[in-house]
């Protein structure tokens, strides 16, 4: 297809370790064609797994065109698919969303939609409805730690299946599969012995010969006074062959956990914890018995006949659930890369064409982290030939969790090995460091890893790049957290200052809290670090959990709730008891006992904010309530201002979230209404459900001094000048259950079809004992690899500096943690002179922590310094009272005060003009029309005949009549009595008054005669007396005498005569001379 | 005759008024926008009012095709997505005919040699637009009809002026001012050089100083200069946290320029807001704070649709099982016959799933009626239609709602309509249609001489300033881009055009006149510019800067990157270089602290609450144990201190307790069978059914079929294995759900016991059913800190079976037996794992899932209960500590949701173990 433009390369790969300037390169290559004219712009597709990175990679590109002169170039991009692989999916779905059949107009569905398009598709399913019968039997418990109750485990668990076959595309048929998920099952767990209802029946045997023989309870036994805990294992023994025994041996059938308990059956007797004579005996025979539980085979055909039905419920909810989608118009994340991999493979579908022909080039960033679906996506774009450049790293692929296959990118590489170019120069660390990073990826990796040639453009003054934190003795994650935060603080203060290279302004300066990051494996032991360093004095930055629960936002939602319900005494109660009331709860609860109202501040402005229009949004309501109570102005002398302030924008914005968001999406959540009870249960709601839906938004981003606190996840694609790699104890092992995307023979299978062969390996639970680790086993490979990748990005996020914990306590450990992993993996030890590395010893400065000191951390108050800019920089001020207007129109000026000169006059010209408009009540819409009938006939009395077309009414031929002869009579006394020379209808006046304000209006009619001018203006009021006309004439003299005061400064020349009101219902002027 | 000068839009309207003002007062002459100059057209003219509905015949012809490009996802989808279809295909063939112009047709483009998608797009235009019967729409249809009137239906003529491109206009515009001018230069009046003149020289040009880098990038950016300036001592950009301090530090700015006497007046400086909805509000609530008048500011406020947003909430209430925020909602509405404190109160009720529901006082008889036909369910469409015409007659008539009343009523007669014409009720397509609608109230709009001038994003600049302040520059804005379309990409429109010699515009076309209006705005300034870059939106997400800030690095001398000309504020190095920024004093925060201190009054605190009688309120084993885990959640109850929040429907603990109870309360009762598997499994799941229509009746819809299945299984089996176990200890049931009462230190109690037991030998066991497993429930027995059994066996030592409650005579007397003599033993039955738990002692026999604990299970639970009763009784209320929770759970197996209160939760003395004295501080919530 692309043959004739292409002289790009059609594949590159760009095999880029850390810190080898992928994003510069690729930006410089894209740049470099557009320059060469090889892609246009707006042409280029270049996907990336983050919108951080997607916009960073389109400004830099931007940058690079606008400094190569290519400005329009430059325009363009803003057309070009620069973006993350989601919102490329989704912008093919909404540019062909007709060719693929789909609305126009899809939606993002949130969590409540899935929970209830999942539930009822759950419900629906015959298969699911089995399954749920024997969830616990299944292996499904729950977890007190997630709160999670053992239903929503499987829901969960059938999303989470749902997501890994999606992301396989589920393209083969739901039996092969099923039939794949089984084998597999069977091949791990290996040869059974027997049959299941012969090994039941012995067991059952050998427990009733057991109760028959001890019928009783030991650990009631009045003979011997057994210890607490011998007497509570007896206990339970006692109750599992009950268990065990009752139904003629029912549970035995099905309960392996019961089996598995029966093998663990106290059978030792000590002299202080006799056993009967003869117990232990036929406890032994139990415990033989129960012994054949890993080789029985009835937990296997269990196992299998779960993970089958499983696979076929989830199949059956994905059917409905995506049919339920696509009729609402909605699509999730997955949806973005399916259903625009599905028109693009659809050989019926001519997106694929279509789209080619707007294409010069692919890019993919970070392409390790795809998952095969979209990679899917991608390659049907190279395999026509489209230019492409992929650039990925191995070493840094860890995003495993979130589907991604980074065998795929290995794939490409292993199938293309001329058009692979590697990456052996780093722009980021030192040299001194470069030679450790490239210590630990010969370790880590071995022969895969690439030297990489230290090109970092300054030389580091940093004196020990590598520090090394050890402890021979147990540490908690609080005492580590304070070693490290003391080296830290030590850093930051020493004398004389340590330097780091400043890339922005390019020179060497002291190192501020701003050049450091701790990085952690779990976000909840970054809180440690957080805790220890703002002892030390030293302020973070770290995505803080609980916004909900801060005291700012507290305030305002019980602010809230008291506008909401005045009679929400609890509201009031905390309001009164909190900052901005008492700061005590006696007095609080004082006023609550003794059933007296909560007035005074803040009350009565609450209470002035909630006498407002009832159709106010809850969004409104909170900006007055924190403008009521400057709550801005309140938390800026706070403790935690910045976090306070920030907390409190982000409540604002949920409120106009919560409003702009669709209502339907909102009500499938139970949430209907949209007053401020309904917000605060969808917030709450949405605070919950979401993982980081609780977490504080950052207070500040230009702060120089706060240490950065983050994930080694998250810190992938980061750097700073020196960063501490914490946590190293952190323990990890394959998690049960699992599911897994496989390939079965992925050797040969071809990259076109990788969808068609992809499977879904299931690893269940099992109960006994050794049987997890069978299949752990088969997870275990990949997980080692997973660690070495996160190691290996931890370890390369820093510039000049890292800081290492080393919990050399756990050499002995069989368990495996982050650090044996690299220990063994890399072969690193501590040796007096550095870090040895299989011989090649690296020098670095070593702390030996003797014993626990925890409490190293020197307890520097924490300063509270408020920010000098903004709110505090404010004075407060008062409007000032008058204001001159910008412009007005005559017509706004009603009764506006002002002295009426007097000297009107009345003259009758005609008689009363009583009309009744059908179907038209408003007297304003009834004037219009008696108005326009005077604008189009004055003088024409020929188009009495168009006027209905001109009133935009049907009006009866009576009503025209009276019209029309109203306005003749009126025109018959102006011709009369003042002889006009012109008479002009809305006539336009636009001058300056003299404040300098713009007029501009209509008048109704003027009339300029021998000598002068007159303004006359129609009014159909009510006035059926003179003195009422008198009254009303003063009324509307301010917006006349601004027509007068208009026509004098427009007609300089002229002269203004006077003032002529036509009461037109009644046949009557007023007349008013001007002198 | 009218001279009309034509304007881009209505802030370049006021800017040409002002010009031709100041030239001295006018007659005739109106300046405005394009509607202005239609509504203007339209008073001059006599026309005939209009004849076709385009949306109507679009909406009909568009499902008429079945191979139309549209059609396979017309049919895929459901109404609501419809309409965004028909509204998206109309408003494309709107443009096509736009741009064809009055004199082309569709027909024209239908011949073309196109691309085949393309080509099918555009005869199926084609094809549409001949099946609505060619008409127009309605904004091509008013020229049309302009271009065909015949000379008498003009009043007065009128001549446009204007300026090529400023605004840009289609050919349909272009005929009618032809048409308009044309037909004016027939009558006498000439045109008026002085007012072309006037236009002409309207829009702002750069004004900078001569040689300033303010001047040189109104004049070169978006552009490659061939020299670059070096300083930028006119120019700044400023990045910050967010829009709020946008608007704060630009109030300061200007604060600052007035006391220094840079600026004299606020009306020196300009400020110009991108066009995200938000910064009005800011900015508003910030400098009027500061005391700073703004001009030009307009500020679109939605509010909410009350009247549909009643009716839809109706809807859902009738639609059984209602949902209780439907209810809620509607009971709260401003729109009830009700004050909102009684709704209020209502709605608490049913949140909590009472659904026992009594019009509130003094609301009348319509608030009974209101109620009842809220509440009750409809069955037929003629019923429901009746029910609907009564709701609209009881909405309350005070005038703030009249409108929405007006608006709720409108919608029911179309939706009786609807239901009348129908044969079943088709409750999606009714609430559908009954969807609440974006309603704006009348906008805040301010303008004043004295006042900062406020532009706004792609609108023209009206007023020439010596300092502009531009807010927002973060990606997306100055220039805003706009988006493609997926029907005609711009290359399809190129090609279109080309083949077709009609000019289509493409969004590069209008993307550079965004350029060209920033470009305008900027040239307003004649003397400085500052720019806001905010890092982070509301809620916290990272913004990228503005597009323009690199094309304005390119100016400079020595800047490499965009990222150099940013200076943040938030930076001590950084705010070294800014200027005109004011700053407060470098203070530090002292911690503002609650008083933890353990309040005290001078009042008997068991009174709370008591009856008026003067007799105390009696206590609950349930309450009792609210105050051995926190005496302040105790009195909060009694105070009726509860937070008063609405949650959705959930299957919770909760629920999933009060329906095993109530399963368990009817299955084992006196006198029914023990024995009969078959039985209970029937049993189960018919009294299931019964209470969850009683309690929980959104479970019976489809989405909770998991959860329903599961509670069942789960019930059925601690059924059997009770069953079972109560047939092995040979128990008789002799009373269930039955309420006690007795004295605890001579203060009443009274509570109601699960289940009564009558064991042989004259034993009596009070049974208590949990939904939970025995784990925490075992390790507070024996820490001695378990309270509810102890307190039945207390009533019924000190009291008995409560008065007047229909109990049978026989188990009164049943039960008063044991007063005084006979064994009372307790025991929990665990329902997760189905062990029970006794308090007796050598009472039963080995049986595997029934444990004895005869140590005495309560006694510090006791002890704890009345020392804190005896607090209270003086006056003093101790407060919990932070470390209480984990102790409580830890140490005594209590369960410590008493703790999550919010007050309860703030006030917490620091923990013992000396936590630091931070704890308490306001900053630590
Ligand atoms: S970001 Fe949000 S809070 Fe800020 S102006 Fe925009 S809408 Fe408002």
């Amino acid at each position: 297809m692309h043959e004739e433009k292409s002289q790009l390369n059609a594949l590159t790969i760009v095999s880029a370790g850390a810190g080898t300037g992928k994003t510069h390169y690729i930006q410089q290559e894209l740049a470099k064609w557009v320059k060469e004219k090889l892609a246009a712009p707006d042409r280029i597709v270049a996907v990336t797994f983050t919108e951080t990175a997607a916009a960073e990679l389109k400004s830099r590109i931007r940058e690079a065109l606008v400094r190569a002169g290519m400005l329009e170039e430059a325009l363009l991009l803003d057309n070009a698919y620069i973006s993350t692989i989601h919102s490329f999916g989704l912008r093919l779905i909404g540019e062909f969303a007709f060719d693929a059949g789909l609305s126009p107009s899809s939606r993002l569905l949130n969590d409540d939609e899935v929970r209830l398009l999942l539930g009822t598709a759950l419900a629906i399913s015959d298969r699911a409805n089995e399954l749920i019968e024997n969830l616990e039997h299944d292996g499904y418990t729950g977890s007190f730690d997630n709160k999670l109750t053992v239903e929503e485990q499987f829901r969960q668990r059938v999303l989470g299946l749902a997501g890994k076959l999606r992301s396989v595309g589920k393209s083969a048929s739901p039996d092969s599969f099923a039939k794949y998920a089984e084998v597999r099952i069977r091949a791990i767990y290996g040869e059974t012995l027997g049959d299941r209802e012969t090994w039941r029946q012995a067991l059952y045997t050998s427990v009733n010969a057991l109760m028959d023989a001890f019928p009783s309870n030991l650990a009631r036994s009045r003979d011997v006074e057994y210890g607490v805990t011998i007497r509570k294992e007896l206990w339970d023994n006692y109750r599992d062959l009950t268990r065990a025994r009752s139904d003629e041996g029912e549970a035995l059938k099905t309960d392996w956990k019961l089996w598995e308990r029966l093998r663990k059956l106290k059978s030792k007797s000590t002299k202080k914890n006799p056993l009967p004579e003869g117990y232990i005996e036929a406890v032994q025979a139990v415990i033989a018995a129960a012994e054949r539980l890993p080789a029985n085979p009835g937990p296997l055909e269990d196992a299998v006949s779960h993970a089958v039905n499983l696979l076929g419920a989830t199949f059956d909810v994905l059917n409905t659930f995506s049919e339920e989608k696509r009729r609402r118009g909605l699509v999730d994340y997955t949806d973005m890369v399916s259903e625009a991999q599905r028109m693009l493979t659809d050989t019926e579908c001519t997106v694929l064409s279509a789209l080619l022909e707007r294409l010069d080039c692919l890019v993919v960033d970070e392409f390790q982290d795809t998952n095969p679906l979209q990679f899917s996506l991608l390659w049907s774009l190279t395999r026509e030939k489209l230019p492409t450049v992929v650039v990925g790293d191995l070493k840094q692929a860890i995003m495993g969790f979130q589907n991604a296959d980074s065998r795929l990118f290995g794939r490409l590489g292993a199938d293309n090995p001329r058009d692979t170019l590697t990456q052996d120069t780093n722009y980021r660390s030192s040299a001194r460091l470069m030679e450790w990073i490239n210590l630990i990826g010969n370790g880590l990796f071995g022969a895969g890893y690439t030297e990489l040639a230290p090109k970092a453009k300054y030389d580091s003054r940093v004196e020990h790049p590598l520090e090394v934190i050890e402890s021979a003795t147990k540490l908690s994650a609080k005492a580590w957290a304070a070693q490290t935060v003391r080296r830290i603080s030590e850093l930051l203060h020493a004398s004389p200052a340590v330097e780091v290279y400043d890339k922005q302004l390019k020179v060497h300066r002291a190192l501020r809290g701003g050049d450091i990051a701790v990085i952690c494996y779990k976000n909840k032991r970054l809180e440690e670090y957080a805790a220890e360093l703002r002892k030390a004095g030293i302020r973070c930055r770290l995505e803080e959990d609980g916004w909900l629960e801060t005291r700012i936002v507290q305030i305002a939602w019980h602010c809230l709730s008291c506008v909401a319900d005045r009679g929400d005494t609890h509201a009031a109660a905390y309001l009164s008891a909190t900052e901005l009331g008492h700061r005590s709860l006696q007095p609080a609860l004082a006023a609550a006992i003794g059933k007296r109202p909560f007035d005074g501040f803040p009350f009565e402005k609450l209470d002035e904010v909630a006498a407002g229009n009832p159709d106010r949004t809850v969004g409104d309501l909170l900006d007055e309530i924190i403008e009521q109570l400057d709550l801005f102005g309140e938390v800026s002398s706070w403790t935690d201002a910045g976090a306070a302030r920030a907390n409190l924008m982000r409540l604002q914005h949920e409120c106009r979230e919560f409003m702009s968001s669709n209502r339907d999406a909102i009500a499938s959540g139970g949430y209907h209404g949209s007053g401020v009870k309904t917000f605060q249960a969808w917030l709450k709601g949405k605070v919950e459900r979401d993982r980081d839906g609780n977490l504080q938004p950052e207070p500040s981003v230009g702060d120089d001094d706060a240490v950065q606190l983050m994930t080694w996840h998250r810190s992938k694609g980061r750097e700073w000048p020196v960063v501490a790699v914490c946590g190293m104890d952190q323990k990890d092992y394959p998690r049960l259950p699992a599911e897994t995307i496989e390939y079965p023979g992925f050797e040969e299978i071809a990259l076109d079809g990788i969808l068609e062969d992809a499977r879904i390996g299931i690893y269940p639970t099992f109960a006994a004992n050794e049987t997890p680790r069978t299949f752990q086993d088969a997870l275990w490979p990949e997980l080692r690899e997973t660690m070495d990748r996160l190691l290996y990005v931890a370890m390369t996020r820093a510039r000049e500096k890292v800081i290492l914990e080393w919990p050399s306590y756990m050499q002995d450990s069989t368990q495996t943690t982050y650090w044996s992993r690299f220990v063994s993996r890399s072969g690193a030890s501590l040796t007096p002179e550095g870090m040895a590395f299989n011989g090649v010893v690296y020098p670095c400065l070593t702390v030996h922590l003797a014993g626990a000191e925890a409490d190293a951390t020197e307890h520097n108050v924490m300063m509270h310094p408020l920010s000098v800019i903004g709110r505090r920089a404010i004075e407060k001020g008062k409007l000032p009272d008058v204001l001159t207007p910008e412009s007005i129109t005559p017509s706004s000026l009603h009764n506006v005060a002002c002295t009426v000169p007097g000297g009107q006059r009345e003259e009758c010209y005609g008689s009363e003009l009583v009309l009744d408009f059908l179907g038209i009540t408003d007297p304003m819409e009834k004037g219009k029309i008696i108005h326009r009938a005077f604008e189009v006939l004055t003088g024409h009395n020929e188009r009495k005949t168009m006027l209905a077309d001109a009133v935009c009414y049907s009006l009866a031929p009576e009503q025209v009549d009276a019209l029309s002869a109203a306005v003749s009579s009126f025109d018959a006394w102006l011709q009369s009595k003042f002889i006009p020379r012109q008479i002009e209808t809305e006539l336009p006046l636009l001058v300056l008054d003299k404040n300098g304000t713009i007029v501009s209006g209509f008048a109704d009619m003027v009339m300029e005669t021998a000598d002068g001018i007159w303004v006359i203006d129609h009014k159909s009021d009510y006035v059926p007396s003179e003195a009422l006309r008198a009254e009303r004439f003063n009324t509307y003299y301010p917006q006349l005498k601004c027509y007068v005061d208009a026509l004098k400064a427009a007609c300089p020349d002229k002269q203004v005569r006077g003032i002529i009101l036509n009461w037109v219902s009644y046949g009557i002027a007023s007349v008013m001379d001007i002198v | 005759m009218i001279h009309f000068l034509l304007t881009p839009d209505s802030a370049s309207a006021l800017h040409v008024r002002r010009l031709v003002a100041l030239s001295g007062g006018r007659m005739n002459v109106v300046v405005g926008t394009w509607p202005e100059l239609l509504m203007h057209a339209t008073n001059s003219y006599i026309l005939p009012p209009p004849a076709d509905d385009w949306t109507g015949r679009l909406a009909e012809a568009i499902g008429d095709f079945d191979d139309a490009f549209w059609s396979r996802s017309y049919k895929t989808v459901n109404t609501a997505e419809r309409e965004a279809i028909t509204s998206i295909v109309g408003g494309h063939l709107s443009m096509l005919l736009e741009s064809l112009g009055p004199n082309g047709s569709m027909q024209q483009l239908q011949s073309l040699e196109l691309k085949s998608r393309l080509q099918r797009h555009v005869s199926d235009f084609a094809k549409l637009h001949e099946k609505m019967g060619a008409i127009l729409p309605p904004a091509l249809r008013q020229v049309r009809e302009f271009l065909n009137a015949g000379p008498e239906r003009v009043m007065r003529t009128i001549t446009v002026y204007r300026i090529e491109g400023w605004p840009r206009l289609n050919l349909w515009q272009h005929a009618l001012v032809d048409h308009l001018n044309t037909i004016s230069s027939a009558s006498a009046h000439a045109v008026s050089l002085d007012l072309a003149a006037i236009l002409e020289s309207a829009p702002f040009k750069p004004s900078g100083r001569q040689n300033s880098s303010l001047r040189f990038m109104q004049e070169k950016l978006f552009q490659l200069p061939d020299k670059r300036v070096l300083d930028g001592s006119s120019l700044q950009w400023l990045s910050v946290r967010d829009c709020l301090q946008e608007a704060e530090v630009a109030a300061g700015m200007v604060q600052t320029a007035l006391r220094n006497g840079s600026a004299s007046s606020s009306a020196d400086f300009g400020l110009l807001l991108p066009s995200d909805p938000g910064y009005g509000h800011v900015i508003r609530s910030v400098f009027d704070r500061a005391g700073i008048p703004l001009s030009g500011l307009v500020i679109e406020n939605s509010i909410r649709d009350l009247g549909r947003e009643a009716v839809l909430n109706l809807l859902d209430c009738l639609d059984k099982p209602a949902p209780v925020l439907a209810l809620a909602s509607l009971f709260v509405s401003p729109l009830m016959p009700w004050s909102s404190d009684a709704g209020n109160r209502l709605a608490q009720r049913v949140v909590e799933s009472r659904f026992d529901l009594k019009a509130p006082a003094g609301s009348g008889d319509s608030g009974q009626r209101m109620l009842d036909l809220i509440i009750e369910s409809v069955k037929s469409p003629s019923a429901l239609a009746e029910r609907i015409s009564a709701f609209v007659k009881l909405l309350d008539k005070r005038e703030v709602v009249s409108m929405h009343r007006e608006r709720a009523a409108t919608l029911c007669e179309e939706l009786r309509a609807d239901i009348q014409a129908s044969a079943f009720i088709d409750w999606v397509a009714l609430k559908s249609k009954a969807a609440p609608q974006q309603l704006s109230a009348a906008p805040y709009t301010v303008q004043a001489l004295e006042g900062v001038a406020v532009f706004n994003e792609g609108r023209e600049p009206w007023r020439q300033v010596k300092h502009l302040i531009v807010l927002g520059c973060f990606s997306g804005h100055y220039p805003a881009t706009e988006k493609t379309s997926g029907i005609f990409t711009d290359d399809d429109l190129q090609d279109l055009g080309e083949k077709s010699g009609i000019s289509f515009e493409i969004s590069s076309e209008r993307n550079s006149r965004q350029r060209e209006i920033f470009m305008r705005q900027l040239g307003a300034a004649s003397e400085e510019a500052s720019f806001f870059v905010p890092c982070r939106n509301a809620l916290g997400k990272p913004l990228e800067p503005s597009s323009s800030i690199t094309f304005a690095a390119v100016l400079f001398d020595g800047v490499e990157k965009a990222e150099d000309l940013l200076l943040n504020l938030e930076s001590t190095s950084h705010l070294e270089k800014v200027r005109g920024v004011p700053r407060a004093e470098a203070e530090v925060a002292e911690p503002l602290r609650l008083s933890t201190e353990d309040p005290e009054f001078a009042a008997n605190l068991l009174d709370i609450g008591a009856g008026a009688d003067g007799t105390r309120g009696s206590e609950t084993p349930s309450r009792l144990e609210t105050l051995l885990v926190s005496p302040l959640a105790w009195m909060l109850d009694r105070l009726r201190l509860k937070p008063q929040e609405w949650t959705p429907e959930t299957f919770d603990a909760k629920a999933k307790g009060i329906l095993a109870h109530e399963v368990f309360e009817h299955l084992f009762a006196p006198g029914e069978p023990l024995t009969d598997e078959r039985r209970i499994e029937e049993q189960v799941t018919m009294l299931l059914e019964t209470a969850i229509n009683k309690s929980y009746p959104f479970l019976n819809r489809d989405e909770w079929k998991v959860e329903v299945g599961y509670l069942r299984q789960e019930i059925l089996k601690s059924a059997r294995r009770w069953g079972a176990m109560l047939r092995t200890i040979g128990a008789t049931v002799a009373a269930a759900e039955i309420e006690l009462e007795g004295t605890l230190d001579g203060r009443p109690i009274n509570g109601k016991a699960d289940l009564l037991l009558e064991l042989e030998g004259g034993r009596l066991v009070v049974v208590d059913y949990k939904k939970s497993s025995s784990g925490t429930r075992k390790k507070r027995m024996e820490a001695g800190c378990d309270l509810q059994a102890e307190l039945y066996r207390t009533m019924i030592k000190t009291g008995g079976v409560r008065a007047g409650k229909g109990v049978a005579e026989e188990t009164v007397s049943f039960v008063n037996r044991f007063r005084n003599a006979g064994e009372i033993g307790t025991l929990y039955y665990l329902m997760n794992n189905q062990v029970a738990l006794s308090n007796t002692s050598g009472w039963f026999g080995d049986i595997g899932s029934l444990e004895e604990i005869d140590t005495d299970v309560s006694a510090k639970a006791m002890a704890d209960v009345a020392a804190s009763l005896r607090d209270l009784e003086s006056g003093l209320l101790r407060l919990n500590s932070k470390s209480d929770a984990e102790e409580f759970y830890k140490k005594k197996g209590l369960s410590t949701y008493a703790l999550e209160l919010p007050l309860v939760k703030v006030f917490m003395k620091p923990s013992e173990q000396g936590e630091e004295g931070e704890a308490t501080e306001v900053a630590d919530a």
